[in-house]
């Protein structure tokens, strides 16, 4: 075992023994059930952790095989499933709720305002996040072709972000929330997120360190700059005091119009770097890698990667636009928005045009379809979202379900449509197989998916267009000439409209799902070539 | 540029430092002037922080995520102010650990809701709201009558807020469990000693029509009824506040 | 590591590889550089123009002395003063003399529905129906006088309202004050009962008409028909706040009842208030007896 092997397991140790720690104190002093729970299921996930490292010191060192480290990714890939599937399902009940009200229940725990965060955060973190990191560990090593830097690490970064997410997600119907958007966990499922997130970029570093290859691929460029920028989002957008160990229950360290730009500014890179610096990352590799051509412009990436990184941190006030927010901050937000489309579209047309030469797999090749739809989806969010944030644009779409179509456009279209093309190229790979198990199957999800997301962005617009022009429709007196809850009359056949799509995009999921476990479930397929392995084992160190 | 970037493709500490300070200007630029430039804040008459009752129901109301729904941000557009009242002040939410301005109006904002409407009102539409507003999509919170409000928590959550820079004094975080309870019942006598503690503006009643106990119900609809009352828009001074 | 042209687009390579992905050299497209260009510089007439960078104290105020604030304002201003205008004749004759006219409501019956059910639409139903614990506004029976200026009054001050001038209207809590005896509640909730030609006991309604003429009758009236301009409503008329039934009337002479009605002088203008006023006595109209 060599010296860095020994580092590394006295830190997780050490990192696992305070988690343990603060499970034991959550459950030992707690005072609120659905709080107690969670400090047994931090200890008992420490614990099991703690067991994993003993039982791996002890053992006589194995060796290590030249391979890429494969196995974690597997479990990333069905992680991403199956919190993609809960986080769709929700995400439909969420829609008749709005459709059908008494579906809320009276349970208090079904709630509409407790489950709309259990809907985002299992798609943003559960199925966008693990589908990063299954994707981003597959891809630093083939880029690199190196195996990752440790054989425990990545158990620790997919383990500790789970249980991050698992937390996050019981909570909140159990009223365990800080209700920052995206932010909504409390203190110690951050401070989870945070050991997990920076052993992360350790665990990347690391493993960029050992490459074979002297430059370090795009692709890499992008998912350093998602790991990055989420840590010091994350850090600083959820400093917080917490009430007391008794109590789940935590203060925000800022208050009014200082937390709320902090918290745009977390806002809008949450999706700025999960669902778009991330997916950018995952888009460089897949789309070429599928499509078997070149990137389009090397000159390109460079200005996309680094307008990109540079400029999303600036344009979080858009999503403040004439609230109490100084007019400056608002004013740069825009501008900065504006500017942001050039090296938004200019990678569009690195992806797209990446295809040249080879447009008649995408229309043989689902999964090609599926990613070269993302790469259009990623354009027109984009456009949108630029326009969106000119000021007078957004007195039509903010608070509406305009900004709710913009997310779908992008998460679904974008985020879940590149997603699932990236799937049916990977799970093959990494399990080995020919091919997916039934290319029929997967044209049916692509046109499910696109038909669902269509009806539901489709619907969004209608409605949150609506919405804004009744809400500022004077008559010839000056008088409205709608009252509110006129507009909630109005919004109903759109809420109808959405769940139904939602409903076409959940089925197609569904027939996703099962296309890939019958893959990995299917036959295996020849030997591996040399060229799908490491070329030596630590190349760099 | 290629040269030039290619060498820092080269190295991953490099070009992960270089990042991170590309990255953080944003923030520098945007967050940072915001506590030091001084009008960020307008200096109004009225504010103070939320009595122990209304901060619990604060609570709740980020407990049950309300935000999803209303937003608490009356913007500077015509036709928010003319619906809704005065544009909202950032001096409106300086004790908002967190801000609850929301970002989607699928209900009204609730900004100046306090007072607009009745105790006995909120209960009922709070309980069942289609039975009071036909055609509402709004979700039934019925179990906030029946559960008590837990008030021993509220000392520590004043000091908690203290922390972070509201300014409770220490004897209105030793009393804090109390004062929830006087407030939500005028029969014990306290008005004078809560009014001491918290000013005029504060409602000493019972809010929930159950006299005899202090549920969530009391703590929501006491803060729903102070949200949007407290400052004196006579103080606000015109050039100050254009920022 | 060296650079090859590569066969569909003729473009070189960047001449590295990593898992057999290549790179082409193809240099940045011309329009994309303008498009950038364009757009920093529309965004740095945007900064001159307008509020745009900070500093440590302070921030540069652009050109313009553009606000959203002073803007909004203004427009509010502008938008009062032309409503105003528009609305004049609510401005300039009381209730009353807006009552006689006409066509009013064919002229402004929309707009004030707007204001309706904006702010009073909660309690008293769109259709001014009222609902449990909310009085009825479509109908002829009145709480107060049902004049013009009565019911302005009520919407300018509210009823058991916090706001100073509003009217007091409290039911007593004869049961939980100890002020009547089990059985006189029931003898009384027997004889109300009767009032309205609902089914009842007979022999407990006789002697719930002495509880009545004791304890009620001050402020229903000796028939029980209100109108006495207290705020006391009509028991004999069928129209109920609270429910006729039997349980709902135990319920009212054992706790007492005094609905709120918000003040609105503080929210709404006076105009506002009187076509509020005018919309409710619109609505009292169709429904005359
Ligand atoms: C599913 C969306 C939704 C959620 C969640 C929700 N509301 Fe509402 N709310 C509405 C809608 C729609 C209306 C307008 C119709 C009505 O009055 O019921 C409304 C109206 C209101 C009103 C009346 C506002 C006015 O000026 O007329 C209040 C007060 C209110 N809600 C408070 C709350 C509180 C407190 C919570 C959380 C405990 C909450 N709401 C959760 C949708 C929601
Ligand atoms: C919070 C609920 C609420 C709202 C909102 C409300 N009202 Fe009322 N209103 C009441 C209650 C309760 C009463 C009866 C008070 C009582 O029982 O003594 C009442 C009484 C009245 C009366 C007196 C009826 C009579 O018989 O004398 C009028 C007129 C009236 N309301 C009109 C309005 C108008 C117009 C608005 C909107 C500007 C409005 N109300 C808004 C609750 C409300
Ligand atoms: C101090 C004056 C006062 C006295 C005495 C009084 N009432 Fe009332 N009563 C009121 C007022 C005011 C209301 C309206 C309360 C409200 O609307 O909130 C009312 C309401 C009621 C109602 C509810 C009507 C409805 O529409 O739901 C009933 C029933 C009633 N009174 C019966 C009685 C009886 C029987 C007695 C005698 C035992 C009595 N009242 C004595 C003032 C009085
Ligand atoms: C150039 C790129 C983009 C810009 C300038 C942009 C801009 C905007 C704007 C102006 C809003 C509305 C804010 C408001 O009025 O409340 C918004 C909302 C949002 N956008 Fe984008 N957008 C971009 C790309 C994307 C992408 C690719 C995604 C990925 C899915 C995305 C996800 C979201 C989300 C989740 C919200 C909702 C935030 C909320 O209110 O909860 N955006 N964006
Ligand atoms: C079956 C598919 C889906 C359905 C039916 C669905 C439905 C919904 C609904 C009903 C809401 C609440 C909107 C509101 O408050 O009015 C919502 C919000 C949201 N969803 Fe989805 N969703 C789906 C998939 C996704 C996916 C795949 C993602 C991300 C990858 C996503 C991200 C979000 C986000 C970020 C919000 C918050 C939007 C905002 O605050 O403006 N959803 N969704
Ligand atoms: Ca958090
Ligand atoms: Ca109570
Ligand atoms: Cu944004």
């Amino acid at each position: 075992m060599s010296r860095s092997d020994k580092i590394e397991g006295a830190v997780s140790a050490l990192i696992l023994i305070c988690v343990f720690l603060l499970g034991v104190a959550i459950l030992g002093w707690g005072r609120q059930a659905g709080y107690v729970l969670h400090g047994w299921l931090i200890a008992a996930a420490a614990a099991c952790g703690l067991l994993y490292l003993l039982r791996l010191f002890s053992d006589p060192p194995r060796d290590i095989p030249l391979a890429y480290k494969d196995d974690v990714i597997k479990w990333g890939v069905l992680l991403c499933f199956v919190w993609g599937i809960v986080g769709f399902t929700v995400g439909d009940v969420l829609a008749w709720q709005l459709a059908v009200p008494s579906l809320n229940g009276d349970m208090g725990w079904s709630n509409f305002g407790r489950m709309r965060p259990v809907h985002t955060t299992a798609v943003l973190f559960g199925f966008a996040g693990n589908a990063l990191i299954a994707t981003s560990f597959y891809v630093v090593q083939r880029t690199s072709r190196a195996r990752i830097a440790s054989e425990t690490a990545p158990w620790m970064v997919l383990g500790g972000y789970n249980l991050f997410v698992l937390l996050a997600v019981t909570g909140y119907p159990l009223g365990i929330t800080q209700s920052r958007e995206y932010a909504e966990p409390e203190w110690y499922a951050d401070l989870i997120l945070l050991f997990a997130w920076v052993s992360y970029l350790v665990l990347y570093l690391r493993t960029l360190a050992r490459r074979a290859e002297p430059h370090i691929y795009v692709a890499n460029w992008y998912f350093l700059a998602y790991i990055v920028v989420i840590a010091m989002l994350h850090t600083v957008n959820n400093l917080a005091v917490p009430v007391s160990i008794a109590y789940p229950k935590s203060y925000a360290l800022f208050s009014g119009v200082q937390d709320a730009m902090t918290q745009w500014w977390y806002g809008h890179n949450a999706a700025g770097f999960l669902l778009t610096s991330g997916f950018l990352g995952m888009m460089y590799y897949f789309l070429p890698k599928a499509a078997g051509r070149p990137i389009y412009s090397y000159r390109l990436s460079i200005i996309g990667f680094w307008g990109i990184t540079f400029l999303y941190l600036w344009v979080g006030s858009h999503h403040l636009h004439y609230t109490a927010l100084p007019d400056w901050v608002q004013y740069l937000g825009m501008t900065m928005s504006v500017i942001l489309l050039v090296p938004s579209w200019g990678t569009v047309f690195n992806g797209i045009f990446t295809l040249n030469g080879a447009w008649d797999k995408v229309r043989t090749d689902p999964a090609i379809r599926f990613m070269m739809v993302a790469v259009l989806f990623y354009g027109l969010t984009t456009f949108e979202g630029s326009f969106l944030a000119i000021r007078p644009v957004n007195t039509l779409s903010h608070y509406t379900d305009w900004t709710v179509g913009h997310v779908h456009a992008g998460a679904l279209g974008w985020v879940a449509f590149l997603t699932f093309g990236a799937m049916y190229k990977m799970v093959p790979w990494i399990w080995h197989r020919d091919g997916v198990y039934s290319l029929r199957l997967e044209a049916w999800h692509f046109w499910l998916a696109l038909s669902g997301t269509l009806i539901y962005v489709g619907a969004m617009w209608n409605s949150g267009i609506t919405q804004a022009l009744m809400w500022q429709t004077y008559d010839a007196n000056g008088a409205f000439v709608f009252a509110f809850i006129d507009t909630v009359d109005a919004m109903r056949p759109y809420f109808f409209a959405r769940a139904i799509g939602g409903f076409l995009y959940l089925l197609g999921a569904c027939i996703g799902a099962y296309n890939i476990y019958r893959t990995v479930t299917g036959p295996r397929r020849a030997p591996l070539g040399t060229d799908e392995r490491p070329l030596t084992l630590n190349a760099g160190e | 540029m290629g040269t030039r970037h290619q060498k820092l493709e080269r190295h991953s500490i490099a070009f992960t430092l270089v990042i991170l300070c590309v990255a953080s200007l944003g923030g520098l630029f945007e967050i940072a002037p915001l506590f030091t430039i001084e009008n960020t804040v307008e200096k109004v008459d009225g504010m103070r922080p939320y009595t122990p009752l209304e901060l619990a129901g604060r609570d709740i109301y980020v407990r049950e995520g309300c935000y999803a729904c209303h937003s608490q941000m009356i913007r500077t557009l015509k036709s928010d102010v003319d619906r809704y009242g005065h544009y909202s002040l950032a001096a409106e939410s300086m004790y908002d650990h967190p801000h609850q301005w929301g970002s989607k109006r699928t209900g009204p904002d609730l900004a100046r809701v306090g007072g607009k409407y009745s105790d006995a009102w909120h209960v009922a539409h709070l309980r069942s709201p289609r039975e009071v507003v036909a055609g509402s999509v709004m979700p039934g919170y019925r179990f906030l009558s029946d559960q008590r409000l837990n008030t021993d928590i509220l000392p520590a959550s004043l000091r908690a807020n203290q922390r972070v820079g509201v300014p409770y004094s220490a004897e209105q975080i030793e009393h804090a469990s109390e004062d929830a309870r006087w407030q939500a019942d005028p029969e014990a006598g306290f008005e004078d000693v809560l009014t001491g503690r918290y000013g005029d503006k504060i409602n000493i009643r019972d809010f929930d029509g159950q006299p005899t106990r202090v549920t969530e119900m009391d703590a929501l609809v006491a803060y729903l009824q102070v949200l949007g009352t407290l400052v004196d828009f006579a103080t606000l001074d015109a050039e100050d506040a254009a920022r | 590591m060296t650079s090859e042209i590569d066969q569909a687009s003729g473009q070189p390579t960047t001449g590295h590889e990593w898992d057999g992905i290549r790179e082409l050299d193809t240099p940045v497209p011309r329009s994309m550089s303008l498009c950038m260009w364009v757009s920093i510089a529309a965004s740095a007439v945007l900064w001159v123009l307008y509020p745009a960078f900070p500093f440590i104290n302070d921030y540069t105020r652009g050109v313009l002395g553009y606000s959203s604030r002073t803007t909004v304002t203004q427009k509010v201003n502008q938008g009062n003063a032309a409503r105003q205008a528009a609305f004049r004749i609510f401005a300039d004759k009381t209730v009353t003399e807006l009552a006689q006219i006409p066509d009013l409501k064919h002229r402004f019956g929309e707009a004030i529905g707007v204001l309706y059910r904006d702010n009073c639409s909660a309690c008293h139903g769109r259709d001014l129906a009222g609902q449990a614990n909310f009085p009825n506004l479509a109908d002829a029976h009145w709480l107060w006088s049902g004049t013009p200026d009565d019911i302005e009054l009520t919407l300018q001050h509210g009823i058991n309202h916090s706001s100073e001038d509003t009217r007091y209207a409290e039911m007593p809590a004869f049961g939980r004050d100890g002020m009547l005896e089990k059985d006189e509640i029931a003898q009384a909730v027997e004889y109300v009962l009767s009032l309205s030609g609902s089914d009842h006991d007979t022999g407990l309604a006789e002697i719930g008409a002495g509880v009545f003429a004791d304890s009620c009758a001050a402020c229903h009236g000796d028939a029980g028909t209100g109108g006495l301009g207290n705020g006391a409503p009509s028991l004999a008329d069928g129209a109920w706040i609270y429910g006729g039934s039997r349980d709902a009337l135990h319920e009212t002479l054992r706790h007492g009842r005094a609905g709120v009605m918000p003040g609105w002088a503080n929210r709404l203008s006076p105009e506002e208030i009187r076509m509020l006023t005018l919309y409710v006595l619109w609505a009292g109209q169709d429904d005359k007896p």
